[in-house]
């Protein structure tokens, strides 16, 4: 019950950062967060079956939802091509407007064109 | 620089907290349905123990499949555009002063380089590398996998890498090879997807009697597939 | 065929990439490269048509990948209608690979990723399972992304950058619905979970994530609210990434949203939000595009607008349930947009090529700058101006048919049909402004262009426009569901004449200084990242609540 909890406290303040806050790095960091999140989410909600690790050996009664684990796995590489790749873009404008708000960047780019 | 966001933005968030409040804490029994079939069968369809690597590489392969062209593609568009960082910024250097530093006449080419790094970094290297291909090979019988082995293996190439007193030179020859690795790598994978077609008339299929062999390939071929992704 | 043979073009384009991938390896000036490029051109584009087209022919297959256990395996399911679906993302991906042709050759990984994107359109199509659904739309959202900063260009690293945060935002959402469904249901399976739901009253839960879901795919598909991403990132795009992602990428997530929207019991709620969302975002879109300065995003804008029209006429037959004639209507105007948008913003992007210019109030005397850089270019300009029209629906366009067939299908939505009307003549005069880019005055010095040997790309590309939208159009008007449609006959002609009349009315208002000043107003509209990245849990809240309290009521 406590652990839901706290994740949505992690979703939600994760969820704030990304919208509210002007820093693109921040955003990004702020996706990763609301990912792993999530991510927590189904793993311990998965684990609320039993105890043991997913292997046909161990009792079926017992084990954890492996469907969740397998799915999580996937998401989770998803997740990091996607914040390297993000990274790589922050890096790319911030070498040339020297700042990772979004704001100063868009006016940068203005006065570009 | 402010410290607290404004109250509005609060308020905001305060109303999704309640909004999704419902659907995290929502108190319905999970499902066990499939948990007891894969408990089941797992093994006698895949050949694994491991029933998380029963399903990525046998029941969801296909899910595996797009998660490793994503990484590819991803690494692809990294090094694009950091490439066209390295070719705008070639002349700013950032000043180092570390105390572990390399004497004064080293410095120049290796300037994060300290004597700790080498020693450590150059010893520890192949025993991480024999302990990923070890969570490769075991991804069907132990926690562990192509992923997470080829995330082990990556590192103890960086430990390598960070050991080796010629760095900068080899870089050049190092992206040939890892593009190599990369692109025989999803071309493996994409054999593995296809053959059981022409086999069996199944895309991703398991095609062999023994099955741990299919799983076994799957596995190396992701490892294969991490272990530049990493880097 | 037999087996799952059914799959095999959904894989060639992925044996294309790889390819292309293995030709980084040889060095720049072997006689290799061209091969492989040659060999992964043909595995791609060619074979994959063959079997599509063998696709198209036979019955519908489903199953299971690798045909595992239901329940736990990936549920496929491969219709005529999605393999020509498929056929038309492998003509314009053809396209628009050719079009980029000396970038593609001297980038292979770029043009690998066109092929990957290509692979997994395939899969989002085809695919009847929720993870696997979040997964490939992954993929075409990081496809996408690398696509739009392609250009290197910073105004493009910044659009594709907010697309980014918006979409991952999205796809977190994606996967909450997952995770709320999975947990009620057991079942990843779209089949299963809709007959689960059918015998189990909906919760809170059940609403909000399907709703997450919903909201994920619609921002793909860029409606209104949550369209604010695609005119920065189609108008900063290099030109055949503009066009392939306008013309094609936006439409997929709508085959998968169907299936979504089916699954909850207020899914007449659900699909009649599409229909008005659909009517909104016509018409809005199509008043900014109106007032835009930049060419690429007046078509950027137009094709939020037309796909306005798509959605609504999707909305209005997931809500009637068996009207066909509304799914082909929509299904129509999706193949001949695709068609059209693509060739635009290819033609606009040679003009902005040559001229240097985004500025559709200057640049002038397009026609004649396009014929002194090729005499081949004459085809470009008689695309371009096709395109227009048919985009106007002046009769004898394909569009002309889809877009009469659209408002008169959607006759028991008055409201709706009206909006659409109105956005015809809005289109009508944004394409008067637009076109007058290829006029000017003959005296006017011309700048000095210098020949360029692109010429014969130009020609296929524009015979492949005229051929397919022949094609398109006699196949639409042979179906035997439209045999009791007329589009020519009085009443029709009439209406088409009428905002024809209309729009070249509303262009002639923008003399007036207080329109100036009012285009002005909506030209500089910035939507902040902040409103952008709001506007999606927001949607998802009021659509959540909206469902919950009206099902409620019910």
């Amino acid at each position: 019950m406590i652990s839901p909890l706290l994740l949505l406290i992690l979703f939600i303040i994760s969820l704030h950062a990304l919208i509210f806050n002007p820093s693109l790095m921040k955003k990004v960091f702020a996706l990763n967060i609301l990912n792993s999140a999530i991510v927590l989410l189904f793993i311990t909600q998965g684990a609320s079956l039993g105890s043991r690790a997913p292997f046909t050996t161990e009792s079926p009664e017992q084990m954890v939802d492996p469907v969740v684990q397998a799915l999580m796995l996937t998401a989770i590489v998803i997740g990091v091509c996607v914040t390297s790749f993000s990274l790589a873009l922050v890096v790319h404008l911030h070498s040339r407007y020297g700042s990772f708000d979004y704001r100063h960047i868009r006016k940068g780019i203005a006065n570009d064109r | 620089m402010k410290r607290w966001s404004n109250p509005a933005q609060i308020l905001v968030s305060f109303i999704f907290l309640l909004l999704f409040l419902p659907l995290f804490l929502s108190q319905e029994p999970w499902p066990t349905a499939a948990r007891d079939i894969l408990a089941e069968e797992a093994e006698k369809q895949t050949g694994a123990e491991n029933i998380v690597s029963a399903m990525y590489l046998g029941y969801r392969a296909f899910d595996t499949l797009g998660e490793t062209i994503v990484l590819l593609i991803a690494l692809s568009g990294t090094m694009s555009v950091v490439s066209l960082l390295k070719r705008n910024s070639e002349d700013v250097r950032t000043p180092v002063s570390l105390d572990f530093s390399l004497e004064e006449e080293k410095r120049a080419h290796h300037r994060l380089r300290t004597h700790l790094l080498e020693v450590v970094t150059g010893k520890i290297g192949p025993i991480i590398l024999l302990f990923g291909f070890y969570v490769v090979m075991h991804g069907h019988l132990s926690p562990g996998g192509g992923f997470q082995g080829g995330a082990i293996i990556a590192s103890g190439i960086i430990f390598f890498v960070l050991g080796n007193p010629h760095r900068r030179e080899e870089s050049e020859i190092q992206r040939t090879t890892l593009h190599l690795i990369e692109s025989s790598a999803f071309l493996l994978f994409l054999l593995a997807a296809l053959v059981p077609l022409f086999m069996t008339g199944e895309v991703l299929a398991n095609p062999f009697e023994a099955k741990e062999i299919y799983i076994i390939a799957l596995n190396t071929f992701i490892g294969l597939k991490v272990e530049p992704g990493s880097h | 065929m037999t087996g799952e043979m059914y799959l095999l073009p959904f894989f060639l384009p992925l044996a294309g990439a790889l390819l292309l991938l293995f030709s980084r390896l040889v060095s720049d000036h072997s006689a290799v490269r061209p091969a492989l490029r040659a060999t992964a051109l043909v595995t791609t584009y060619g074979m994959s048509t063959l079997f599509s087209i063998g696709n198209v022919l036979s019955k519908s297959a489903e199953g299971f990948i690798g045909g595992y256990h239901p329940g736990i395996a990936i549920r496929y399911e491969v219709t005529p209608i999605l393999s020509s679906v498929y056929l038309l993302a492998v003509l314009l991906s053809f396209i628009s690979e050719l079009y980029a042709k000396k970038e593609m050759r001297s980038k292979p990984d770029i043009a690998a990723v066109i092929h990957i994107q290509l692979a997994f359109i395939g899969f989002t199509l085809i695919s009847r399972d929720l993870f696997n659904l979040f997964v490939t739309l992954e993929v075409l959202g990081i496809t996408s992304y690398i696509l739009i900063a392609s250009g290197e260009k910073y105004r493009a690293s910044l659009a594709s950058i907010s697309y980014l945060l918006m979409s991952s935002l999205a796809m977190a959402f994606f996967l909450l619905g997952i995770f709320g469904i999975y947990r009620q249901t057991g079942s990843l399976d779209l089949i299963a979970i809709r007959a689960y739901y059918l015998s189990s009253p909906a919760t809170y839960s059940t609403t909000l994530s399907i709703t997450s879901i919903a909201t994920a795919l619609l921002m793909r598909t860029a409606i209104f609210p949550v369209h604010t991403w695609l005119p920065e990132a189609h108008a900063s795009a290099p030109h055949h990434v503009s066009a392939l992602l306008s013309g094609l990428l936006i439409k997929i997530p709508l085959f998968p949203l169907a299936l979504i929207v089916t699954l909850t019991p207020a899914s007449v709620l659900l699909a009649s939000v599409l229909l008005y969302a659909g009517a909104v975002s016509a018409i809005l879109a199509v008043v900014s595009a109106f007032s835009q300065k930049d060419m690429k995003r007046l078509l950027a804008f137009h094709s939020v607008s037309q796909m306005g029209y798509v959605v609504a006429s999707f909305g209005a037959f997931l809500i009637q349930g068996d009207t066909e004639l509304l799914y082909v209507a929509a299904l129509l105007h999706l193949t001949f947009h695709a068609l059209f948008k693509a060739t635009l913003f290819l033609t606009v992007g040679r003009v902005i090529d040559l001229t240097h210019s985004k500025d559709v109030y200057t640049v002038r005397n397009g026609a004649r700058i396009l014929l002194d850089a090729s005499r081949s270019n004459v085809l470009v300009i008689i695309a371009f101006f096709l395109s227009a029209f048919s985009i106007a629906a002046t009769p004898a366009t394909n569009a002309f048919i889809s877009k009469q067939l659209i408002t008169d299908a959607l006759k028991d939505y008055p409201l709706v049909s009206w909006t659409l009307v109105a956005t015809g003549a809005f289109t009508v005069a944004s394409f008067i402004k637009l076109s007058r880019v290829f006029f000017g005055d003959k005296s006017v010095p011309l700048p000095s262009v210098k020949p360029e040997r692109k010429g014969i790309d130009a020609m296929i590309l524009a015979i492949l426009f005229l051929l397919a939208s022949s094609v398109a159009e006699h196949f639409s008007l042979s179906l035997p569901l439209l045999s009791s449609f007329h589009p020519y006959d009085a009443s029709h002609l009439t209406k088409t004449f009428i905002t024809i009349a209309v729009g070249g009315g509303l262009y002639t208002l923008v003399r007036f200084k207080r329109v100036k000043t009012f285009m002005h107003a909506i030209e500089g509209l910035a939507v902040s990242l902040t409103s952008m990245l709001l506007s999606i849990p927001l949607l998802i809240a009021f659509l959540a609540i909206l469902l919950h309290t009206v099902s409620g009521l019910l």
